[in-house]
């Protein structure tokens, strides 16, 4: 079980593991599917590719839920989601890879802010978020 | 467009603001195979997600859903794949600005505040805003307008749960071509 992150444990500039994520179509349309996003850009290549997209592409849904996953990691289970604030970028398309990264950006007492980098390696900057969290206590 | 052309759309799309969009009760209450589900795809693990039995030995003493499931409980679900969005005012501003040029649509910010953790059984209502259009402005995607919704969420007792703000471009493709 991931252990639960302190404040002491915790630093301004401190940065966080990378997690490369394989962008398949699977991951795309099951992950839309995952949350009820019906869009036809997300399930549907040929439909897709009408509206100018190479092929299928990642939700925002996803984009946050990948982020959430990624911070729950490493935060440890009991710490809990205050805000997030995501800035959206170049979209997630198969046969790419987008890695995560992070950085704590603040901590005061029990609430801390991470950025955190989604990086697509063919297209760029997919999603910057800001997560606010508060540690156990 | 000449500048009366402009003035005119834009009378007509800065109408909009204020406008309610797509507002629900979720059809099914915060439960353990939708979580359950969400979290296969994602790779969460927590067990504060996945076993009520920890979960509920655990710090939270119950079983809570991913925070950013928030905005999925209230989705509209295949209907938008096999019949295609119900109209309203949002999908009416989309369908005046794409009528004119501004056909180019991303979404370029969004913000989601969790005011409390679900919990199952809670029933999930939103109601969504448009709650600002920006003046006409020139982006690398080409000129065109931002507008953001507001959605506000609350729980079967009334009581607000979380709150999303989402911005969106629309524009008029830039003809890279002709530069």
């Amino acid at each position: 079980m991931t252990q639960n992150l302190k404040s002491s444990d915790i630093s301004v500039g401190q940065t966080l593991p990378e997690r490369p994520i394989p962008v398949t179509s699977s991951l795309v349309t099951c992950a839309a599917l995952a949350t009820r996003d019906f869009e036809k850009v997300h399930h549907d290549k040929a439909f897709a590719q009408a509206s100018g997209m190479p092929d299928v592409y990642m939700n925002i849904l996803t984009s946050q839920g990948l982020t959430e996953s990624y911070l729950r990691d490493w935060v440890g289970n009991d710490a809990v989601f205050r805000k997030l604030s995501v800035r959206l970028g170049a979209p997630n398309i198969p046969g790419t890879t987008m890695t995560m990264s992070g950085e704590v950006k603040s901590v005061d007492g029990n609430t801390v802010e991470v950025e955190v980098v989604g990086q697509n390696d063919k297209w760029g900057m997919h999603v910057k978020a800001l997560a606010t969290l508060e540690l156990a206590s | 467009m000449t500048t009366e052309d402009i003035a005119a759309l834009e009378a007509q799309i800065y109408a909009y603001v204020g406008r309610e969009c797509g507002s629900s009760t979720a059809p099914d209450p915060v439960n353990k195979p939708m979580i359950r589900h969400w979290c296969e795809v994602m790779g969460n693990t927590n067990p504060n997600h996945l076993d009520e039995a920890a979960a509920s030995a655990g710090k939270r003493a119950e079983l809570v859903a991913p925070a950013t499931m928030l905005f999925v409980w209230n989705q509209t679900g295949y209907a938008v794949a096999s019949t295609g969005r119900p109209k309203d005012p949002q999908v009416e501003l989309i369908d005046l600005l794409d009528a004119h040029g501004y056909n180019g649509i991303v979404a370029t910010d969004t913000t989601q505040e969790y005011f409390r953790e679900l919990r199952l059984d809670d029933v999930i209502s939103q109601r969504t805003v448009i709650d600002n259009i920006s003046e006409r402005k020139t982006t690398g995607l080409g000129e065109g307008y931002f507008y953001e919704t507001v959605t506000e969420f609350s729980d079967q007792n009334g009581e607000p749960v979380g709150r999303q703000t989402f911005k969106v471009l629309k524009f008029r493709p830039a003809k890279k071509d002709q530069a």
